[in-house]
């Protein structure tokens, strides 16, 4: 025990008397959290700059030019009317998304059902805001398609009273509104099915709030992954002991291999625990709502320490220093890109989702996401600790068999 | 006492060292000397128990090194080649560690600490390891080794690459260790600190010790008194049969022959030499040096 505290000791010290290295795997969640929820929060995405030439002086010509001056197109489209020329020699110089053309006698065409076409002019310069427009002229296409079916008869009769000489009689306007809306409520759930829905919540919410929970959301990810990095740069010391020959005087002592080998994982176990303290403190501050601390410490140990086995497997597999190195950085990329780190779990395609629970990374980041936003206990992330636990055996028991396989050859 | 036998050790198809025996008494520096690759260090590493022998044993003070290795590592005091030292804690941290891990109390510890840093003239340097200059480092390797204060003392090639002050402190604390009555075995390739430090020298080359006697008794195998050194081109059978000579005479190699003078007078020696008519080129007289014998014995120098 004494010399097992004499090794924790020697560790720890080094560090403190040289933290750059470590507080720089420190920076480096907090500092690619930042960069990320910056980058990703704020005013939201760019609007679609939509040149719009009216040509049509109908009522759909004028429905449509009465769309998109509604406050939730504006949100999203900044419309400018122009004529078709115009339009083109705008998207030429860049001033535009895309130019959506309502061709004259559009109105009429539709509601005969003799067929028109809606042209879109997309800017080449641009990829995916064109391409907003053209989805939006598709849906209005098929939109107005399905209702030239379903409301061409009353809309065919409103149009004929607008057109008479004293307007038309607001009774039978009642009558035909009264017809027009018992059509759409009839067939609007086989026209318009709900694929998909948007609910926006807090309106009142600033900006900055946005990025710090964003912080909060990715932040995790992150510190899953610094963590192996942590476990993996406090192994690698082992290493470049056996380089320097410190490794070859501590096994001329009364110490056995073994306790050697025990004491460094049990150290980058330590010493991500005690980053983990740090990188928390700030992540606090971005969390909302209470969480079970106990489950958190709980999963964070069973990470840590299975990070810990995992980088002692790295470097018994390694021959050297800088292989252990090389390929313990790109385990660790795929991990990352698999587990979770960069992208949100939900967000990988089903494919790499199988792939996920093979990784370390998949077991941390999600019992870290169902205790920082599912709001579980223990209980909830009991499997992600036990297969942590199971991690830390396995890797640890072959990783260190594997050292000690190697120091028994000599210390080199 | 370390008593080596028989000990061998193969890496793949080379064989490192080869039924290598000799012994090292308490209170003697005992020299392992030979050039580089001659196998001191792989020798060294079987003797701390780093390397298992594939044939041979180790014994340190009666104990099987390869039976009872912690017994026996705890006998041992260390100072390898490199430095071992953590570049980024103090010289009072390190040993500190050290210390810790070869079992000595706190209270023991911090007094013998404070000991070994005036012993290598190191007190007061609170500054880490690395801002050492490699004198001091060498310095701190030796403070290290000897902190416990070790019955057996292994020491490899502690001197190289340092400055003659340095050296020479680092000589006089092994040779204090030795007068204390601990073993200590010192491999080196420096002929000159091999003769001046070691009481019994250990000839290594090739993975075998070539000769094993006390220093003095060593440089006397060459002959009696002083030494006549003649380089010149000529064969041994010819200087045999037309110089006249009746010490001891050695041919190392081509062209070289080493004559004992003993008893009989130098210009007589110098004399019956120049009468041979053989084709001489230099001639040096000088006291018996191992420099001589590594040359009888391999026939080649061992350069510092």
């Amino acid at each position: 025990m004494k010399t097992f505290r004499a090794l924790l000791l020697r560790d720890a010290r080094r560090t403190l008397r040289s933290p750059t290295a470590t507080l720089l795997l420190l920076l480096f969640p907090l500092a690619l959290g930042a960069v990320f929820s910056f980058a990703f929060s704020g005013s939201g995405p760019p609007k679609v700059r939509l040149l719009l030439a009216m040509e049509d002086k109908g009522i759909l010509g004028q429905f449509l030019s009465g769309a998109v001056d509604r406050p939730e197109m504006r949100d999203r489209f900044e419309v400018t009317v122009v004529d078709s020329s115009e339009g083109r020699a705008m998207l030429n110089r860049d001033k535009g998304s895309a130019l959506l053309v309502v061709p004259a006698g559009f109105t009429d065409h539709v509601l005969d059902g003799s067929g028109t076409t809606l042209t879109v002019w997309k800017n080449p310069r641009e990829s995916i805001l064109p391409q907003v427009v053209e989805e939006g002229a598709y849906i209005l296409a098929d939109g107005l398609a399905a209702a030239s079916v379903v409301l061409a008869e009353p809309v065919r009769e409103l149009r004929d009273l607008s057109q008479g000489a004293n307007g038309p009689d607001p009774q039978d306007v009642g009558r035909l509104s009264t017809e027009m809306a018992a059509r759409i409520r009839t067939s609007g759930r086989f026209l318009f099915p709900p694929v998909a829905g948007l609910e926006r919540t807090n309106e009142n919410q600033s900006e900055e709030n946005t990025a710090g929970k964003l912080f909060a959301l990715i932040l995790p990810g992150f510190v899953v992954m610094t963590l192996v990095m942590i476990a993996d740069f406090t192994m690698r010391d082992l290493l470049k002991d056996a380089a320097r020959g410190t490794l070859a005087l501590c096994l001329t002592s009364p110490v056995r291999a073994g306790q050697i080998v025990r004491a460094k994982i049990a150290y980058s176990v330590l010493l991500g625990l005690a980053s983990l303290v740090i990188l928390s403190a700030f992540g606090a501050a971005f969390v909302e709502g209470k969480i079970d601390l106990v489950a958190y410490i709980v999963l964070s140990i069973a990470y840590c320490m299975a990070a810990g086995g995992f980088a002692a497997l790295t470097y018994g597999l390694a021959r050297s220093e800088r292989q252990g190195a090389v390929v313990g950085s790109m385990v660790l990329l795929v991990m990352s890109f698999l587990g979770g780190s960069y992208i949100p779990l939900d967000a990988l395609s089903p494919g790499m989702r199988a792939l996920s629970p093979f990784t370390l990374n998949y077991w941390g980041v999600n019992g870290y996401t169902k205790i920082l936003q599912g709001g579980v206990g223990l209980g909830g992330v009991g499997l992600n600790v036990v297969v942590l636990l199971a991690i830390f055996a396995i890797t640890s028991a072959a990783g260190g068999a594997l050292i000690l396989r190697r120091l028994a050859r000599g210390a080199r | 006492m370390i008593v080596v036998e028989n000990l061998t050790r193969r890496f793949g198809s080379v064989v490192a060292v080869d039924g290598v025996s000799f012994r090292a008494e308490p209170g003697k520096v005992t020299g392992l000397l030979g050039p580089n690759g001659a196998g001191k260090t792989t020798t060294l590493s079987m003797i701390s128990g780093l390397l298992k022998p594939d044939a041979g044993r180790v014994l340190l003070q009666g104990i099987d090194v390869a039976e009872r290795p912690l017994e026996a590592k705890a006998l041992l005091g260390v100072v390898p080649q490199e430095i071992a030292l953590y570049e980024e804690i103090s010289a009072r941290e390190n040993l500190e560690f050290w210390g810790a891990l070869r079992g000595l109390e706190a209270k023991a510890l911090k007094a013998r600490i404070d000991e070994v840093l005036n012993t290598v003239e190191l007190a007061g340097r609170n500054d880490p390891v690395s801002k050492f200059s490699g004198g001091m480092k060498r310095r701190l390797n030796l403070a290290a080794g000897i902190l416990h204060h070790p019955p057996v003392l292994l020491l490899d090639e502690p001197t190289v690459g340092i400055d003659v002050h340095a050296r020479a402190r680092i000589l006089e604390i092994v040779r204090e260790e030795a007068n204390r009555g601990t073993t200590v075995l010192y491999t080196t390739h420096y002929l000159e600190e091999a003769e001046n430090l070691c009481d019994r020298i250990a000839i290594m080359d090739h993975g075998k010790i070539l000769a094993d006697d006390e220093t003095q008794r060593l440089k006397r195998s060459l002959g009696e008194g002083r030494l006549v050194i003649v380089r010149g081109n000529f064969e041994e059978s010819a200087f045999r049969e037309r110089v006249r000579h009746n010490g001891t005479m050695h041919f190392p190699e081509r062209g070289r022959a080493i004559l004992g003078v003993g008893d009989h007078p130098v210009p007589q020696v110098l004399e019956h030499l120049f009468a041979s008519g053989l084709q001489i080129d230099d001639v040096t007289v000088q006291e018996p040096r191992l420099e001589n014998v590594f040359l009888k014995l391999t026939g080649r120098e061992l350069r510092d």
